[in-house]
């Protein structure tokens, strides 16, 4: 907390005021409130196995999954400006990851830490092509092309199953039951870290960085904002959390094809959970991803027309809440349940004491 | 004999590149967004075409003429009703809406007509078959040729319009300076409008040729947007010539890698436009204004 | 009939208050300078008379009609006009071409790109060079012949002289003598205050968003522009004695 000085007023302005002072807190009464519940969903989350039914353990791994994908789409788009068509480029090199690794006989779990990684260190080279791409849309059809790209390498591997798809086999051993609670809790630790990750970037400097990007480039730069490299740290984040995401997938459906793990239906679901909960927000992709699972659950038997109402819903949402949900609850309630914000707060000196009174905003 | 082949039938090829990335280029030039549901418009166009043909049996090329009174209206509507309040929400919500209308067409066609895939190459008679013998091993057809000089002409055309005509030139202005245009008695909003009904239009002709020349399904928008993005960058954004450049390298690049394998011919496509982004130059010309 | 009046304007950014209360009239062929420091309102002032800012109070009438909701463009219809501030040309067309541009539908007048060149004579050997590729002379000149293109019966000229070499502001002064002389009323924002003693008709003086002295320029001394100009207290007498309401001494 630093406390920052002002003036006292004019000379012949009148009686003399207490001079204030005021300092920068991170942590609001809403957030240090919410600490408590967070941490009783962590545990209730780790305790489902044990309680619930091994259908309700399938859906909660699927959500979980879009949770990670939602918070590594929201975390380069609504922090970092970047409009990303081409995640799927990441959430299928993951995938085949896994499939390239326990085929050299590493262990299932294990492949989706390592295939992770991976996709983080595909993703510097990566970088060095598309964030070249200035313009926003530019960016977005760069990683378009590039997610094409690995999908076609891909499918011209005959040894990773080709066009027509291959099975997670290292996973047979396990009876179904062991193996989808397994999935589920190593998904949930995977969230847990995504989710940690982005509190612990934003708490950062990057955090700071990343506001005053989005808020205008050239300024940023011109006070020595390392403006390439806060974009690139972002993109390495996204692309390993993407690839978590779609190894996870693999060992959630245990078969995958090139034409869809690599789809660009990927980013439109990402889109649609980020846009609806709240973009740049950061319980916004959380509530996203809950209310597409839902819908998703329910209404995915309509077909096209289901796509259809995805499509329009995003439109709406640009247009009438560009913030989303979570953001409008945000500006509405003045809430925010994790300590990410900054809030400038008045502290009061009287003479001879020294209080805490009030919060200003 | 079979690289002039290769860069002949490239070059064809290239001609419905550069119509598809005509419009791109145009939207991009004028309003500074990539309307990611560009290729899903071509798509459109080819399917209203289909429809026409399928109900009056009349030639592809005749419906082409038909629809695109249809496809202005419909480019300048969506103008209106959504991405005329995306341009002024800043710079990412034109790139969502454009996508979430890119789903909702892709969808949309698919029940309307089934995802089975069409062609207009049927109906369009003999010109689809036809093809003149260069020389040894060199045919060219005259699908492709007719394609080409189509594209020259529409570029060409496009060109003079923005040069030469006030409606132009007003175009131009508005996409050097809004703020300015408008305090010069220019409808900024208008301008821009009518840019997006040409560029859809011009899409919907792209797309009814890419129905002719081979088929088309409701699913096939992204890939004509990746063909049409790809050529205005290979080109150099800022001249719709280059767009005809871009196209025509593209082409060549995929013939040349469908030659090695047919499998490699997209991929080829990709590799070179992702070169050309390393290359220094390129960065230049992807920021340059459209004049 | 009054050619522009401006009353109870209120205009900012956010909770910033640029432009406070002001209110005046412009008659017909008659020139009226805005001066004041750095800061005082008087661009966004003309900005929001021209319609490229929504003020938040007051209302605009350009010749008995009321423009205040009107988009800047369809002000342009109705015979207002700005040259806005740093000239604003289209860098990439040609000086013909930004010329071209500046033609209104309906707006048919004295003016075209010929009596521009004559009432601007250095712009007739740039016609067919880029914009870009101007001296400021040359801009500002061609800014305001493409303003001129639109037949206004109210030319806004936001800083004339701003960056010009005093030779260029001779001519562009004579020009703009002719273009009152045919009835044309011209809104100036200038900052040389000898200029505008000799040129304008009335002069409004801006502080902080509020006119601070309001009167013909022959009642007006030096000392009282320059005191209101900087604020000075006892130096500028209040808006509303005799001297400031424009009748002649």
């Amino acid at each position: 907390m630093t406390a920052i000085p002002t003036t006292a007023g004019d000379e012949d302005a009148g009686p003399e005021l207490p001079s204030d002072t005021w300092e920068v807190r991170r942590w609001s009464a809403a957030s240090r409130w919410s600490l408590g519940p967070i941490a009783l969903i962590a545990v209730a989350l780790w305790l489902v196995p044990v309680f619930a039914r091994i259908s309700v353990v399938q859906k909660l791994t699927s959500l979980l999954i879009l949770v990670v994908l939602a918070v590594m789409w929201n975390a380069l788009a609504g922090y970092g400006g970047l409009v990303s068509v081409g995640q799927q480029a990441f959430i299928g090199l993951g995938a085949y990851g896994v499939i390239f690794l326990t085929q050299h006989h590493v262990a299932a779990y294990l492949a989706v830490v390592i295939a992770a990684v991976g996709c983080g260190l595909v993703s510097i080279p990566t970088s060095w092509l598309v964030l070249r791409l200035n313009v926003g849309g530019q960016f977005a059809i760069g990683t378009w092309v590039v997610a094409e790209v690995f999908a076609l390498l891909v499918a011209l591997d005959k040894s990773l199953g080709g066009g027509t798809g291959t099975s997670l086999t290292a996973l047979r051993g396990y009876g179904p039951h062991r193996r989808q609670v397994d999935t589920y809790l190593v998904t949930l630790a995977v969230t847990f870290v995504v989710i940690a990750a982005v509190v612990v970037l934003l708490r950062t400097s990057l955090g700071d960085s990343l506001q005053a990007i989005r808020d205008d480039e050239g300024a940023a730069a011109s006070v020595g904002v390392r403006v390439t490299r806060a974009k690139r740290t972002l993109f390495i984040l996204a692309a390993t959390g993407c690839g978590a995401g779609g190894a996870l997938i693999l060992a959630n459906t245990l078969f995958i094809q090139p034409a869809s793990i690599f789809g660009v239906q990927w980013t439109a679901y990402m889109i649609f959970m980020v846009l609806v909960g709240g973009l740049g927000t950061f319980e916004g992709p959380i509530l996203g991803a809950i209310i597409f699972f839902y819908i998703q659950d329910r209404f995915a038997n309509y077909g096209a027309w289901y796509l259809v109402g995805l499509g329009v819903t995003a439109i709406v949402f640009t247009l009438a809440l560009p913030r989303g949900l979570w953001g409008a609850i945000e500006s509405r309630f003045r809430v925010r349940l994790l300590p990410l914000g900054h809030e400038v707060r008045r502290r009061h000196r009287e003479p001879g004491r020294a209080t805490l009174a009030g919060e200003g905003r | 004999m079979t690289w002039a082949n290769i860069v002949v039938q490239g070059t064809l090829l290239g001609g419905v590149y550069a119509l598809l990335a005509c419009g791109l280029s145009l939207m991009f030039g004028v309003m500074r967004i990539i309307n990611l549901a560009h290729g899903d418009l071509a798509v459109v166009g080819a399917f209203l075409a289909w429809a026409v043909v399928d109900r009056w049996g009349v030639s592809p090329f005749v419906a082409m003429i038909l629809i695109l009174p249809v496809m202005l209206v419909l480019g300048y509507a969506i103008h209106r009703a959504f991405l005329d309040r995306s341009l002024r929400a800043g710079i990412l919500v034109p790139l969502l809406a454009t996508f979430g209308l890119s789903i909702a067409i892709q969808n949309l066609l698919l029940e309307v007509f089934s995802a089975n895939v069409k062609s207009l190459g049927g109906n369009a008679g003999r010109i689809t078959t036809a093809s003149w013998q260069l020389a040894h091993g060199l045919t060219v057809s005259a699908l492709g040729v007719l394609i080409l000089v189509l594209a020259i002409v529409i570029l060409g055309g496009l060109q003079l319009f923005l040069s030469r005509t006030s409606s132009g030139r007003r175009m131009r202005a508005t996409a050097q300076d809004p703020d300015t245009a408008s305090l010069v008695g220019i409808n900024a909003r208008d301008v821009y409008a009518r840019a997006t009904a040409i560029a859809v239009a011009v899409a919907g002709v792209a797309g009814v040729l890419v129905a002719i020349r081979g088929t088309i399904d409701p699913g096939a928008g992204p890939t004509q947007l990746i063909f049409a993005f790809e050529a205005v960058v290979i080109g150099g954004f800022g001249s719709l010539w280059g767009t005809l450049v871009g196209g025509i390298i593209l082409g060549i690049a995929q013939v040349g890698g469908a030659h090695i394998d047919p499998q490699y011919s997209i991929l080829a496509g990709h590799l070179v436009f992702l070169a050309v982004l390393v290359r220094p130059r390129a960065r230049v010309a992807l920021s340059r204004s459209f004049a | 009939m009054t050619a522009l009046s401006v009353e109870d304007l209120e205009a900012g950014y956010g909770l910033l208050h640029a432009v406070r209360d002001v209110t005046f009239r412009i008659e017909p062929g008659e020139t009226v300078a805005i001066v004041g420091a750095n800061g005082a309102g008087k661009s966004t002032l003309l900005r929001a008379v021209a319609g490229a800012h929504r003020p938040t109070r007051g209302r605009i009438v350009l010749d008995g009609r009321d423009v205040t909701g009107m988009p800047a463009h369809r002000r342009v219809g109705l015979g207002l006009s700005l040259v806005p501030e740093g000239r604003r040309l289209f860098p990439d067309l040609t000086v013909e071409e930004n010329l071209l541009v500046g033609r209104v539908r309906g707006r048919q007048g004295a003016w075209d790109v010929w009596s521009v060149i004559e009432a601007f004579p250095i712009i007739e050997r740039l016609l067919f060079q880029k914009a870009r590729t101007l001296s400021g002379g040359e801009q500002q000149a061609t800014a305001i012949g493409r303003a001129l293109m639109a037949n206004p019966s109210v030319l806004l000229i936001d800083e004339v002289s701003l960056g010009l070499a005093p030779v260029a502001v001779d001519g562009l002064y004579g020009s703009l003598g002719a273009l009152t002389a045919r009835g044309t009323s011209l809104l100036l924002v200038e900052q040389n205050l000898k200029r505008v003693q000799a040129f304008a008709d009335r002069i409004l003086c801006m502080l902080e968003g509020a006119v601070v002295l309001e009167g013909r320029s022959t009642n007006l001394t030096r000392e009282q522009i320059t005191g209101a100009y900087f604020g000075l207290r006892g130096s500028s007498p209040p808006p509303s004695t005799a001297a400031a309401t424009g009748a002649p001494s």
